[in-house]
């Protein structure tokens, strides 16, 4: 990866994070649990990057 | 955006410091509206999210959490909690604490990104002092069960880009070295103090001189038990390379600290220093009776907050742990750190082979048989340099003494998943405690000469 790239990296990271949730969407639910994993390891590669945690998840309690 | 790198030497305090802050209004506006355990604790100390506006807020005002507000959490909200802020089918993987406390264990739901997480904050400090894609790695840490450290190594390997060699717990020391010597070249190493104290001596009672048997060695890595410094330097000698430790746990979801390139031993042969990794969790050392932050230097019991966890957050978690603490100001990095080999307890839990043992479980055991009168026990290092427990027991008057030791044993392994050996001794051998019982006595360090 070069400077350059690795200074963009949320921006890629974020691209591709929206690209496992079109994959997420899938009627085979052994794709979209795959899609769900791969989603995951992105969204902490983004936040190890330096974004944050996405706030859209929750509603628990 | 994007983060400073981890290497103390080119990070700027002040560009950290905007990065904790922007993680824990994030992760205070997120746990106030999704978690009823942290909005009850803000409501009740008056604190709403967008009054953090700086660090010294954050840690003035937001209040501690304790093991046991966690585990009257789960007795309330059961099986995670209500400080569980993600939605139940968003969580991937359960972690328990060790549960040996007699206390309880510990819930946390880890969602798919903090499996990542847990796995990155097993490799960074691997990655920190030399691990690199391609190198092996010999894991010597019991895999698998429920606690984080038992998944995180192997994660953290994958992440590095690492051949984890991870022989089962229950193999033999020598099969480990048999395993070892098969798939050399072996590049790093991670294991308890214990058992790298174990694997030294079986080595070398082998015939092998761990630097020529190993010459690629990056580093062996220990955490988890205290050692004398003149041990650290031995084994840094017999392996031919530089001896490094971490702090971690669940709470922190692997490790929270660990030393960089200069190791476990300080340049003037004195104890090194681990390093905080800040930018995933913010670390504070505060006096344990008045909660106010310690002075560089001085002791104190460490406090923890995750920066980047999504499904179950600790924030401002008391470990219970006593280090010693020393500034970022006075030690010319950006991260502060903490004193390696002396990472103790305020309490008297004791780490014993991978497992965290309070005396009171063992109390709990020994006393529930009537005929016992006394008891005391101690955790050494004994021949072969295994880590050895045995309780000194006294009965009330004659029984069947052999049958009992059996039973003792027997319950106490259950307890605590330790085995320890029983010897039976008069009443008179054993001290009478007048105030507060101090039944054990730990003598591992003293067994740690190579």
């Amino acid at each position: 990866m070069t400077d350059t790239a690795a200074g963009d990296s949320v921006r890629i990271l974020r691209d591709m994070q929206r690209l496992a949730d079109e994959l997420c969407g899938s009627a085979d639910p052994l794709m979209r649990g795959q899609a769900e994993f791969l989603k995951g390891r992105i969204a902490a590669l983004a936040s190890i990057a330096g974004a944050d945690l996405s706030q859209d998840e929750g509603g628990q309690q | 955006m994007s983060l400073p790198p981890l290497v103390p030497e080119d990070l700027d305090r002040a560009e950290l410091g905007r990065v904790q802050l922007r993680r824990i209004r994030r992760l205070v506006e997120r746990v106030y509206r999704d978690s009823s355990y942290y909005r009850g604790l803000m409501d009740a100390a008056n604190l709403r999210p967008a009054d953090v506006t700086s660090l010294d807020v954050f840690r003035e005002r937001f209040p501690f959490s304790t093991k046991q507000d966690f585990l009257a959490d789960q007795e309330a909200h059961p099986p995670f909690g209500a400080r569980l802020s993600v939605p139940r089918e968003k969580v991937a993987l359960i972690n328990l604490t060790g549960g040996t406390s007699g206390q309880g264990q510990e819930a946390y739901g880890r969602t798919q990104a903090d499996v990542h997480t847990l796995g990155y904050l097993h490799a960074l400090p691997w990655v920190r002092v030399g691990l690199r894609p391609g190198h092996t790695m010999l894991n010597c840490v019991p895999t698998g069960g429920m606690t984080t450290g038992g998944w995180g190594p192997s994660e953290g390997i994958r992440i590095a880009g690492a051949m984890g060699l991870t022989p089962p717990a229950a193999l033999s020391t020598e099969a480990k070295v048999e395993l070892m010597l098969r798939f050399r070249p072996i590049h790093f190493i991670y294991a308890s103090t214990n058992f790298m104290h174990r694997l030294t001596e079986v080595l070398v009672e082998l015939g092998h001189t761990p630097r020529e048997a190993f010459p690629d060695l990056a580093g062996v890595f220990i955490a988890a038990e205290g050692y004398p410094t003149a041990w650290a330097e031995r084994v840094q000698d017999l392996w031919g390379c530089t001896l490094h430790e971490g702090y971690g746990s669940t709470q922190c979801v692997g490790f929270a600290a660990a030393t960089g390139t200069a190791g476990a031993v300080g340049p003037d042969g004195g104890r090194g220093v681990m390093d905080f990794f800040e930018t995933m969790t913010l670390c504070e050392v505060i006096d344990p009776e008045t909660g106010a932050h310690v002075g560089s230097g001085e002791e104190g019991e460490l406090v923890v907050t995750n920066l980047t966890v999504e499904a179950s957050p600790v924030i401002r978690f008391r470990t219970g742990d006593r280090v010693r603490f020393f500034a970022a100001a006075d030690r010319g990095t950006a991260f502060g750190g903490i004193e390696c080999g002396g990472v103790g307890r305020f309490d008297d839990m004791m780490k014993i082979r991978g497992n965290n043992v309070w005396p009171d479980a063992v109390d709990a055991s020994v006393f529930s048989f009537p005929e016992v009168a006394e008891y005391v026990g101690r955790v050494f290092t004994g021949e072969g340099g295994r880590t050895e427990c045995e309780l000194r027991v006294a009965f009330r008057n004659r029984c069947d003494a052999q049958k009992l030791t059996g039973a003792i044993g027997s319950a106490v392994k259950a307890r605590t998943n330790v085995s320890m050996s029983v010897v039976v001794v008069d009443r008179s051998e054993l001290p009478e405690f007048t105030y507060k019982a101090r039944r054990w006595s730990d003598e591992r360090q003293q067994g740690y000469r190579l």
